[in-house]
């Protein structure tokens, strides 16, 4: 028994040899490298489409490809990665549509937000983190900051939200669900600021 | 933006983790959410950053009210009118509330907040005074002129111009008159401060100080000691910032650790105290003033340091 072989473990020895990662394990790593480079890689995007509202969908299916590619093998460092599949997704619809600014896409080295930055200061993260999510709390409709607030602040279940609110609890699901959107957006898509 | 089909893919994700989040999942429930997932890889991306972002959402928890508060709030919320006069008592002396002093002598009418507390005072004539924490003020509009004495603490006035009846705030020897504007005034033992937001106010440092009177006009902040004056300008940022407490909140924005741990001490009784060696770490974000055990943990979590309590204190070290 305790020399049985334990892949959650040993991940780091699997990493470096190549073998097929553990869905669980890059779950994790995605949720830790890949959604905090969302607002980079949403500027990148924005600024080489002609349709900004595009960009999402881009940004979605670059997700896709860098979580397919991830479950074979995690590339790290994983902001180079994202940032190639970004540009050849970019690239494709070039050939396909030209609707692409091409400077943008060819200017990707120049940039320099391909890098990867193991400087980036994670403290700035979580003492900015709190300020996101607190401003994108105060945004919400009012029924769904009531609903967010009595959950992450206050600590009530749904059902108890549900009683306060005099609401089903299905509708307490939609106003979270909204929070949750919400939240998503602020945290990744408006990413962290450095403080100037 | 919310017809794109990232948009609804992210909608889909987001309303599964709120049901995850709930009380009713079961079995039937997790294999629906189970084939969802399968469906696409799309699904699962966007599934992974809903669920992350709830996760994180966790940190909201540090702006819960203490517990002082909260019970204040609740009895407020859970008894009827008449009732409520009966414990009015007990819910003042938590929060905060103008009294008026019939014994003291100094002319003007009396109001005061605790540590902790915050009161906002509407005149006739539309202006407001927000009282800050551990402050007392008093008031007289009796005369021609309309006058204030901060006798301790800070207040921000947003004073509705009238120049037949100028606007007067007198702290000791010091006096701070408007000229159309809003601007706040903090009077400490040792320390004098005014800061204007709008409009112009002029300054008075007393007959001992043996100087004209000094216009100060949006952003200027100006600082008496007993000894010495100085007449700074701040973004009209930091100045907003400065004036959190109105919201009850303590915005820092690259403050150090020592200057805000000084600041929580103003609003509660609860103190905190931080060691030498950590008094120059750089703190960013916004706190609840009346929480100052929320801002500690948060502070040691980010910081890699830890907290001790002994008795009514807080160290922070590490």
């Amino acid at each position: 028994m305790a020399e049985t072989f334990d892949p959650g473990r040993e991940g780091e020895d699997m990493r470096l040899s190549g073998a097929a990662m553990s869905a669980a394990e890059v779950h994790l790593w995605f949720a830790r490298e890949v959604l905090p480079l969302e607002s980079v890689l949403m500027q990148y995007l924005r600024n080489s489409l002609r349709n900004t509202a595009e960009a999402e969908d881009i940004c979605q299916d670059v997700y896709v490809r860098v979580y397919q590619a991830a479950l074979k093998k995690i590339p790290e460092p994983a902001r180079p990665f994202l940032f190639t599949v970004a540009r050849n997704l970019l690239l494709n619809r070039v050939r396909h549509e030209a609707i692409v600014s091409i400077e943008a896409v060819a200017d990707l080295e120049a940039l320099n937000i391909a890098k990867d930055e193991p400087g980036a200061d994670r403290w700035v993260i979580a003492r900015e983190e709190l300020r996101l999510l607190q401003a994108a709390l105060d945004r919400l409709p009012r029924r769904c900051r009531q609903a967010v607030t009595l959950r992450k602040i206050e600590g009530l279940s749904h059902r108890e939200i549900a009683q306060r609110m005099g609401i089903s609890e299905k509708t307490v699901d939609r106003h979270l669900a909204d929070g949750v959107t919400a939240l998503a957006d602020a945290l990744f898509g408006e990413g962290v600021r450095r403080p100037r | 933006m919310s017809n794109t089909r990232a948009a609804e893919i992210r909608a889909a994700a987001s309303l599964w983790v709120a049901r995850k989040d709930g009380t009713n999942w079961d079995a039937e429930t997790q294999s629906a959410f189970d084939s969802w997932l399968a469906q696409s890889d799309a699904h699962m991306v966007a599934y992974l950053r809903a669920d992350a972002a709830w996760k994180r959402a966790d940190k909201l928890i540090v702006l819960r009210p203490t517990r002082a508060r909260r019970i204040a709030e609740t009895l407020k919320d859970a008894l009827p009118v008449i009732r409520r006069v009966a414990v009015a008592g007990v819910v003042l002396a938590v929060i905060g509330f103008a009294t008026v002093d019939y014994l003291n002598t100094p002319p003007g009418k009396l109001y005061t907040t605790p540590v902790g507390g915050r009161e906002t005072i509407t005149l006739v004539d539309g202006s407001q005074i927000a009282l800050n924490t551990d402050t007392a003020l008093r008031l007289d509009l009796s005369g021609k002129d309309r006058k204030v004495w901060l006798d301790k603490g800070e207040a921000y006035f947003h004073v509705t111009h009238n120049a037949q009846r100028p606007f007067r705030v007198y702290a000791g020897e010091r006096t701070v008159t408007d000229l159309g504007t809003k601007f706040s005034v903090r009077r400490e033992p040792a320390r004098f401060e005014v800061a204007v937001m709008e409009g112009k106010v002029a300054f008075d440092a007393g007959k001992a100080a043996n100087r004209k009177p000094i216009d100060m006009t949006p952003g200027d902040v100006l600082v008496a000691t007993a000894t010495t004056l100085s007449l700074t300008r701040k973004p009209p940022r930091a100045l907003a910032e400065s004036l959190g407490w109105q919201r009850g909140l303590l915005i820092f924005d690259n403050t150090t650790l020592a200057d805000a741990v000084a600041q929580f001490n103003r609003y509660n009784g609860e103190k905190l105290t931080v060691a030498k060696s950590a008094g120059h770490l750089p703190v960013v974000g916004t706190f609840r003033t009346n929480d100052a055990e929320a801002f500690a943990r948060v502070i040691a979590q980010v910081f890699g340091l830890h907290t001790a309590k002994t008795g009514n204190t807080i160290v922070i070290k590490q």
